[in-house]
């Protein structure tokens, strides 16, 4: 926790509030729920940094700076130091959805007082169901960089690769949905990639199902099965890469 | 040696220098080629999605952000059309946004770019299910702008239950049922116009659409009375009081809507307010 990278993306974060607090005033006619959705990107983004700086802070830099040999010399399994820095970090996550989340309530409860839209927002239990999407898909990118971070000999390799895989998570949902429409009409462009989107459907988690903002901002209910299948197919990922991260670091040798 | 080196450095120098104070010369009076336009580009949706970092809702609300800010009041034809497709594109992403519809609505059709247009209102009526603008505009542009006044009609009745407010709800119907005479044949009217007063709830609305549809009989019978008028004299009907004046009928109906009625170009009964529309 001596990085002082995660404050500035915890500041960050905050500021990128601020930003959807002042977003409302682009919306004349649904300033809060524009307030909301800009602040649900800034949280998502904000917390995958954060979970991505925490792996690579109680990860990847012990590694490099050998002091992960020191810990290696209490009597516990490396597999359980692995797992036990994971679940401090969606520990933290927790805290800064917390933290972020109250924020982004204040934001939206302070935009454009003056004016009340004509289908509001749904900020009860809607609002937190997403929250805990967004945690939960920060988490999954999270595991991914502890994964990679048990094999890769180079330290920004974590971060790299789960920037990376947050995006190309997130745009999954939608590249499938733009393809399966014909891609404008462009059928070569969808006879070119549907295979290998398909193929990448099974590698990548499709992190756009973990989004369930439209309930918050819209009040339209999201079935219950498009909340917990997905979020089931999450929680099995993780302990994929769990597993992974953790064998893969068992067998390590660090010289 | 050490002085043809600094010579040949110094020449490098000399020319790339030149050929950058000349170029930037060159460019100064030129004006880019992006300058002035409202909307510059519309890049591809997987482009689109990579620069919102994935993010749909996010990619929805920068293009937003970029056609609230556009001054219409500067706004070229090959603008709307950019705009259009910047909208279609958010409607892509976010069928739920309220602003993008709503602007749609109020700006992109009246600049010529219907069929865009009706593309974002239909995803937001598709997706709004709460709200009856989407579906209200649909069917006021397919009335206007298509001249479909049976479809439109459609449109609005599909927007009917989702008005929250007695008075919109009935408004759109009243609305429907007006196109409805204007799109149907007489007697399908009168018979659509019957079974929404059948359908909407006991009071004064109801006895409102069922005068409505008591009129449009009216006028049917009359123009079965107009044909056999011409069956008889052999020649058109000039004036709907030849009807008395010929004993077909004992006495004209009174129009509920003291609208009262007429004789078309074709000989044929219409309506008062049809007649004065028909007018040059």
């Amino acid at each position: 926790m001596r990085g002082r990278s995660f404050q500035a993306v915890f500041v960050f974060g905050l500021l990128l509030i601020g930003v959807a607090y002042l977003s409302a005033n682009f919306s004349p006619r649904h300033p809060r729920t524009v307030a909301l959705d800009i602040g649900f990107s800034g949280i998502r983004f904000t917390l995958i940094l954060l979970n991505l700086f925490w792996i690579q802070e109680l990860l990847a830099k012990e590694i490099e700076r050998k002091t992960i040999l020191h810990s290696f010399a209490y009597p516990l399994a490396r597999s359980g130091f692995v797992l036990g820095r994971y679940f401090s970090v969606l520990a933290l996550g927790c805290l800064a959805t917390l933290v972020l989340g109250l924020s982004l309530l204040t934001a939206v409860a302070l935009a454009s007082a003056h004016y009340s839209q004509e289908f509001p927002v749904n900020l009860g239990a809607p609002y937190v169901l997403t929250l805990i999407g967004l945690w939960l898909d920060a988490a999954v990118v999270a595991s991914v960089a502890l994964a990679v971070s048990a094999v890769s000999t180079v330290t920004i390799m974590p971060l790299a690769i789960g920037v990376a895989f947050a995006i190309g998570g997130k745009a999954l949902g939608a590249t499938i949905a733009y393809l399966a429409r014909g891609a404008d009409g462009d059928s070569q462009l969808t006879a070119r990639f549907d295979p290998l989107i398909d193929m990448v459907r099974w590698l990548i988690l499709d992190l756009s199902r973990l989004d369930w903002r439209l309930w918050p901002m819209y009040d339209t209910p999201i079935p219950a099965t498009d909340i917990m299948l997905p979020a089931l197919l999450a929680l099995a990922y993780i302990a994929l890469l769990l597993m992974v991260g953790a064998y893969s670091f068992s067998r390590r040798e660090f010289s | 040696m050490n002085f043809v080196r600094t010579t040949i450095a110094g020449l490098c120098v000399v020319c790339v220098l030149s050929i950058y104070v000349w170029t930037n010369r060159q460019l100064a009076p030129r004006t880019p080629i992006s300058a002035n336009p409202e909307f510059s580009v519309r890049l591809p949706i997987p482009a689109q999605l990579l620069l919102a970092l994935g993010d749909r809702y996010l990619a929805a609300n920068l293009n937003g952000f970029n056609v609230l800010i556009a001054d219409t009041s500067r706004m070229k034809p090959e603008d709307y059309a950019i705009q259009a497709g910047l909208q279609q594109d958010i409607s892509w992403f976010n069928p739920f946004h309220e602003d993008n519809y709503y602007i749609a609505a109020s700006i992109l059709s009246w600049g010529g770019q219907v069929p865009a247009t009706q593309t974002i209102l239909r995803r937001a009526g598709n997706a709004r299910t709460f709200d009856y603008l989407p579906l209200f505009h649909y069917g006021f542009n397919l009335y206007h702008f298509y001249n479909d006044p049976v479809r439109g009609a459609e449109a609005l009745l599909a927007a009917t239950p989702r008005a929250s407010a007695v008075q919109d709800q009935w408004a759109l119907q009243n609305i429907a049922a007006q196109w409805i005479e204007r799109g149907y044949r007489l007697d399908e009217a009168a018979y659509r116009v019957e079974a929404m007063a059948k359908s909407a709830p006991p009071g004064n609305f109801r006895r409102y659409l069922a005068v409505r549809a008591a009129r449009l009989r009216m006028l049917e019978e009359l123009r079965k009375h107009a044909l056999r008028y011409q069956h008889i004299s052999g020649r058109k009907l000039e004036s709907i009081d030849e009807l008395v004046a010929a004993g077909i009928v004992a006495a004209l109906p009174q129009d509920p809507l003291k609208v009262g009625f007429a004789i078309g170009p074709d000989g044929m009964p219409i309506f008062k307010n049809a007649l004065r529309k028909n007018q040059p």
